[in-house]
């Protein structure tokens, strides 16, 4: 049974095992859809889905939005007494580089965040929160249809002991392994 | 031209990272302020006091009082106080190893240094025939018990009856934390906001040497907790948590309680106790301080003491 960790990395490993990328989609519209790995520092691993789309209309291929879901169901929560704790995220990102097989983005996230605390001795404790993420990274592209994604970011609204949900951490890393779908 | 430029970058920010601060005699981190219960162990430690019990004195409960990190004894000598005229009790006062002297003694502790005097007054009280022991435990003193049990340390030894946490860390309320080994060698240390009085009994510097071990003993034992840790037969354990708290966070109560169970699969006792005060059972040197608080402090104690005497 591969560890969290080993996941991460054999991941990273296939998508680099693909390059050098094929760079054929730049005035299309494309749909990338894909598994998201991330790990907040010193804290949780939360998994989950990821897709990206950038229209042939709009900034083609240099504007991308995208939605994900990420859970510690699908992480350190799976089969362990960690929090179940789950993640919306609507992003828009920024692609430099056009045509490049390496290519850097900046992403603001958006999204809502929830832990579910389970006892109802807790419900005194703040267990959901908006937030707002800025992120920066990398995007790989692959010789098939495949493209690894890293990037760091920060959670603007973690948990104080005050106020926010404590097991919102700010700091994370992600990777995201997508298959590119090119529509019509 | 860019290569000068990344080393001057680089040396201004090696200037930047004063690791040795400015010490005052007055602070805990001198060399003249120690922790008393060093000059006087027999006054904080019970098998220090009285090393030959009698059977009776023996069978009394103890509780073995541990403070948190960068703290002192002084974080429960009110429950020594509370407890001065009682005599079917005893408190013992451990002070954390590494504890109570100065920064660098401080600064060179790692994590197992600070629990290694919990586990020794322990096996004292033991070896001189004391059979019912508790442990009260605050803030990292928490987290150092949690890790106690889930390493096994208690396993073929006389098992403690109660364990007491008071505003237990797991998750630190400063996230900062979380990032301390990237930001740590570049800070050198932190800076505490104690008031003057404080500072003889809490460190004013923390050597970020030391934050990477509370950061360690804290993730250790929350992973633990995932895994799952069950108490010794017969003991029990439970939490009081303050419900705002800007040093362990709240959601701290919620991983111990998910993750420790009783030898019968049962769950502890959680209480989530209405302060804002970080170890709300120590309220002298705290300002703004008012009779809630004192309640809240006296209604701990009691339920701390009628718990354990039994």
């Amino acid at each position: 049974m591969l560890k969290h960790k080993q996941w991460f990395i054999a991941l990273g490993i296939l998508g680099l095992m693909v390059l050098p990328a094929s760079t054929g989609y730049a005035q299309q519209s494309t749909l990338d859809v894909g598994i998201r790995i991330q790990k907040s520092a010193s804290f949780y691993f939360e998994n989950g889905v990821s897709a990206v789309y950038s229209d042939q209309r709009v900034l083609p291929d240099r504007l991308f939005l995208g939605a994900s879901f990420v859970s510690s169901r699908f992480g350190s929560a799976l089969g362990s007494n960690a929090i179940k704790q789950d993640t919306f995220l609507l992003s828009a990102a920024w692609y430099l580089r056009q045509s490049k097989s390496i290519r850097p983005f900046g992403q603001i996230n958006v999204g809502f965040f929830r832990a579910d605390y389970e006892e109802e001795v807790f419900d005194v404790l703040p267990n959901t929160a908006f937030i707002l993420t800025p992120e920066i990274g990398l995007r790989v592209k692959a010789a098939l249809p495949l493209s690894v994604a890293v990037s760091a970011g920060y959670n603007l609204s973690s948990g104080n002991g005050e106020s926010g949900p404590g097991t919102l951490y700010p700091v994370f890393v992600q990777l995201t392994t997508s298959w590119r779908i090119v529509t019509p | 031209m860019k290569k000068p430029f990344y080393l001057l970058a680089l040396l201004i920010l090696l200037a930047s990272c004063d690791s040795t601060p400015d010490i005052q005699d007055e602070f805990l981190d001198g060399e003249i302020v120690f922790d008393a219960s060093i000059a006087h162990p027999e006054d904080y430690l019970q098998s220090i006091a009285n090393p030959n019990p009698s059977a009776q004195d023996a069978s009394k409960p103890v509780f073995i009082a541990i403070h948190g990190y960068s703290a002192s004894t002084f974080e429960w000598d009110e429950f020594r106080a509370f407890s001065a005229n009682r005599n079917d009790y005893y408190v013992s006062q451990v002070l954390l190893g590494g504890h109570g002297m100065t920064y660098d003694d401080f600064k060179k502790a790692s994590w197992k240094t600070w629990q290694a005097s919990i586990k020794e007054e322990f096996e004292r009280l033991v070896a001189a025939g004391y059979s019912r022991i508790n442990f009260v435990g605050s803030s990292t003193g928490g987290a150092l018990l949690i890790e106690m049990l889930a390493s096994g340390y208690f396993d073929g030894k006389t098992a403690p009856g109660h364990f007491f946490l008071v505003d237990p860390i797991i998750i630190p309320s400063s996230k900062i934390l979380s990032i301390i080994p990237l930001m740590g060698p570049v800070l050198g240390y932190a800076e505490a906001d104690n008031t003057t009085d404080e500072d003889r009994y809490w460190y004013h510097f923390r050597p970020q040497e030391t934050l990477q071990e509370l950061l360690e003993v804290t993730v250790r034992a929350r992973k633990q907790l995932e895994d799952g840790v069950t108490l010794p037969s017969g003991t029990s354990m439970k939490v009081y948590k303050s419900i705002k708290d800007a040093t362990a966070d709240p959601a701290s109560a919620v991983l111990i309680y998910k993750g420790m169970k009783t030898s019968s699969g049962g769950p502890i006792d959680v209480e989530m106790v209405e302060s804002n005060l970080h170890v709300f059972t120590r309220l002298a040197l705290r300002s703004g301080t008012g009779a809630s608080d004192i309640a809240t402090q006296l209604r701990t104690f009691n339920d701390i003491v009628t718990r354990g005497l039994n």
